[in-house]
């Protein structure tokens, strides 16, 4: 079968969609490689992310977010496989953990989970959802690491069916109560019996299930008899609703953001069948993802808008630490999103809120760094019809 | 917010950035309320009543939460109109609205078939429909029969449901401080003409967005000068009631405040928290009172405070508490009346582990309403019997 062409105008479409971040000699590149090929090429297995170790102490917290923060941006503008980590903030608004939330953990347990979005984030939605649901952030944030069986914490078993798989109205608050059950006893520690009191930053949490802690007992979840968290989840990755759910969420981010409905129930066929990689190459491969009306139909968020100017203008450090980092780094606080911290266990609303005044106005401000700089502002992948650094102000600007 | 809110609520924004006189503008519903204003703060995460509103001689209340309760010396007696009930010690600063008769407390409200979800009952709550059938927000709707784009505010970074009406939303403002455009001239000639050319799809919507900033660029401008006269906690929440009454003696003109407090979901180690975020809040109103009073509006200003439900009756394995259904209610201010609008709470009629609700929050939200000479039928879609807070 000949190779389907790939023009330029949707090659800059794909690489904006895809890994908000770009150049025109990329966008070139994927032209000559031709539309599957260039899918694929941006779909490869993610390059790992460098380790983490901090001289912070377990109380720094502040300032190990900051050490984490930057190295995550600074990988997204080197990495050779952003889209991967365009994937990786959607999980992480998605399978959510807020930073100043998870008292105990640390910057290493946040890079940790991370890099579980990283090496699970192409593959099925369930393997990914049984490692998360073993994730020492996730089990701090939403208090699981403290259930017992005498008072089940219903936290994460309500958001695990509210947020994570089926959605709401195809569960009972019986059922979160029975789930909260099945979950009690999976908790983490520190390797070695370590405590954290006395521990460097750098010791990360482990899972562990704590036998004395959970209720054996029979549960009845969804209409089944049940005994484990394990058996919870397994209900949940088979249950279409699931793929509905995450399927629309992913359409949501990847096309636009309120996609047509018969789309939705094919994305969640193929995102069940195939999982999050075979659900994106078949997006990007249908005539339908270069169409005018899917075109710059998603507004970029902070992130996504810092990540790809930094990268148009050939940015690849930023320093948290230093002076004028320090103003950047406060500055996606002001524009609404923390890296590592989203504001609520839904995540980040998106689309319009992004323009909000306070937070819009933010943004633009950011635009005075670029004034008078020599900047070499490659602009053809970051926004339509960008030429110069006055173009930034183009409403074209915010749109993905 | 769809397409045709942004286009609405710019053509508002460039009418009043064409110099029609906000007061002319306005409705005559409008008009007759600019006096008085409303300002609501939404605590994001479910406080918990019982930990705030304390049945401390209910044997009860202490088998059932045998390490967080508070204990019954700390507990701050509300006296005879209180019923058996106390507040919790980091509320002291209300106290004395308490015995002045300026605080109203409404315990246990909340909504037929309660929904546990934060995301589902904040909804519930901002548009004020159980039924959840409403898109647009209680006061989202009350500003589509203003003429004024300042009509309301929002103190925070994205306009909440509760303000987005069908034709407009309130403008979010974090800061007076920041909200400044720090570009190089060039920068700011050339956004001001992007702003005029239209578009179409969701680059119209940014222009849109543009356009409303650059109406609120204006606006908040000229209240930079305003000082605060009361000393205010150092906090987010606190800077926030601060620039609310700065706002309010600039003459800003919005009938409307509105603010908001997370950090209340406390299913662990509840007590240290819970302590330090009503510190926060009391801290805050007493300051923002006190300011009132020294522009002499402390009689036109009602506060309004709510959260999306309270929380189970039952402590949890780690020093805290779950998802409950009715809530805590506070409503505070020079024109309110105040008192107990509630009973103590059953401790022994719960519904799986928490407690029912017995006020409706539509019946507040109608005193609200009234208070800012609104229509409440017009606005809650039904007769609600208004709670006698004025």
């Amino acid at each position: 079968m000949m190779a389907r062409a790939l023009t330029y105008p949707q090659a800059t479409h794909l690489l904006r969609r895809a890994a908000a971040r770009g150049r025109k000699q990329e966008a070139q590149q994927l032209v000559e490689m031709g539309l599957e090929a260039a899918v694929d090429y941006l779909l490869r297995d993610p390059a790992p992310a460098p380790a983490y170790t901090t001289a912070a102490t377990r109380n720094e917290r502040g300032q190990q977010h900051r050490e984490i923060s930057q190295r995550w941006l600074n990988h997204w503008l080197t990495t050779p496989t952003p889209a991967a980590e365009r994937l990786v903030l959607f999980w992480h608004g998605h399978l959510t953990s807020e930073f100043r939330e998870t008292m105990g953990a640390q910057g290493i347990d946040f890079w940790n989970q991370f890099a579980t979005f990283r090496q699970l984030g192409y593959g099925p939605y369930g393997e990914l959802l049984k490692a998360i649901a073993r994730n020492p952030v996730m089990l701090l944030y939403l208090n699981n690491a403290q259930s017992r069986k005498e008072h089940p914490n219903q936290n994460w078993a309500r958001e695990l069916l509210e947020l994570y798989t089926i959605g709401p109205g195809h569960y009972t608050e019986q059922d979160i109560l029975e789930a909260a059950r099945a979950f009690t006893g999976w908790t983490v520690r520190l390797p070695g019996g370590q405590r954290p009191r006395e521990a460097s930053a750098n010791v990360a949490f482990e899972f562990v299930f704590n036998r004395n802690w959970h209720d054996p007992g029979e549960k009845t979840f969804l209409g089944k008899r049940i005994k484990t968290g394990d058996e919870v989840l397994e209900i949940l990755i088979a249950h279409p609703k699931t793929y509905e759910f995450v399927g629309r969420k992913l359409l949501k981010f990847y096309l636009c953001p309120e996609p047509p409905e018969p789309l939705v129930q094919e994305a969640a066929r193929v995102f069940h069948s195939g999982g999050t990689r075979e659900f994106l190459r078949w997006l990007f491969t249908r005539d339908e993802f270069y169409s005018p009306q899917y075109r710059n139909a998603i507004i970029k968020s902070p992130l996504e808008y810092l990540v790809g100017l930094w990268y148009a203008a050939g940015v690849t450090a930023l320093d948290f630490e230093g002076r004028p980092g320090r103003g950047l780094y406060q500055a996606l606080a002001a524009m609404g999103q923390i890296p590592f911290d989203p504001p609520t266990v839904a995540g980040w609303d998106g689309g319009l809120s992004w323009l909000a005044e306070s937070p819009f106005l933010n943004r633009l401000n950011l635009l005075a760094g670029f004034a008078g700089r020599e900047y070499k502002l490659d602009l053809e992948v970051f926004m339509d019809n960008g030429s110069g650094a006055l173009a930034l102000v183009k409403p074209e600007a915010q749109l993905l | 917010m769809n397409r045709r809110d942004f286009i609405q609520k710019s053509l508002l924004t460039l009418a009043l950035g064409q110099g029609a006189p906000s007061l002319l503008s306005k409705t005559a519903l409008a008009a007759q309320s600019r006096d008085k204003i409303l300002v609501v703060v939404n605590l994001f995460g479910g406080n918990d009543q019982l930990n705030t509103l304390i049945p401390y001689r209910n044997e009860l209340y202490y088998r059932l939460r045998p390490n967080i309760a508070i204990k019954r010396e700390e507990v701050l007696d509300l006296g005879a109109n209180g019923q058996k009930l106390g507040l919790h010690p980091e509320l002291r600063p209300l106290m004395p609205m308490w015995n002045n008769g300026e605080l109203a407390i409404i315990p246990q409200v909340g909504y037929p078939n309660p929904n546990r979800s934060h995301f589902i009952s904040t909804s519930i709550w901002h548009t004020a429909d159980p039924s959840r059938r409403q898109e647009t927000g209680w006061l989202g709707r009350w500003g589509d029969l203003q003429d004024d784009p300042f009509c309301d505010t929002f103190l925070g970074g994205a306009t909440p449901q509760a303000l987005v009406g069908e034709r407009r939303s309130a403008p979010a403002i974090s800061s007076i401080d920041a909200f400044s455009i720090r570009l190089p001239r060039q920068f700011e000639e050339a956004f001001n003409q992007e702003a005029r050319l239209v578009r179409s799809g969701t680059a119209e919507e940014v222009r849109k967005a543009m356009l409303s900033l650059k109406g609120a660029l204006d606006k908040i401008g000229r209240l930079r000068e305003v000082k605060n006269r009361a000393q205010y906690p150092d906090n987010a929440f606190g800077r926030s009631m601060g620039d609310i009454a700065r706002m309010i003696a600039g003459g800003l003109g919005s009938s409307v405040y509105y603010t908001t407090l997370g950090g209340w979901d406390t299913h662990a180690g509840q007590p240290p928290r819970q302590a330090e975020l009503l510190g926060y809040v009391a801290q805050a109103i007493t300051a923002f009172r006190a300011d009132m009073k020294a522009i002499d509006r402390d009689k036109d200003v009602m506060i309004m405070v709510f959260s999306e439900f309270g929380r189970q009756v039952a402590e949890n394995a780690s020093y805290g508490t779950d998802h409950g259904e009715g809530g805590l209610m506070f409503v505070l201010g020079g024109g309110v009346k105040g008192g107990l609008f509630g009973s103590e709470p059953d401790l022994e009629d719960l519904e799986l582990n928490a407690l029912k609700y017995q006020t409706d929050f539509r019946n507040v939200y109608a005193s609200a309403l009234q208070w800012i000479a609104a229509n409440p039928r017009q606005v809650l879609g039904g007769d609600f019997s208004p709670v006698a807070l004025i």
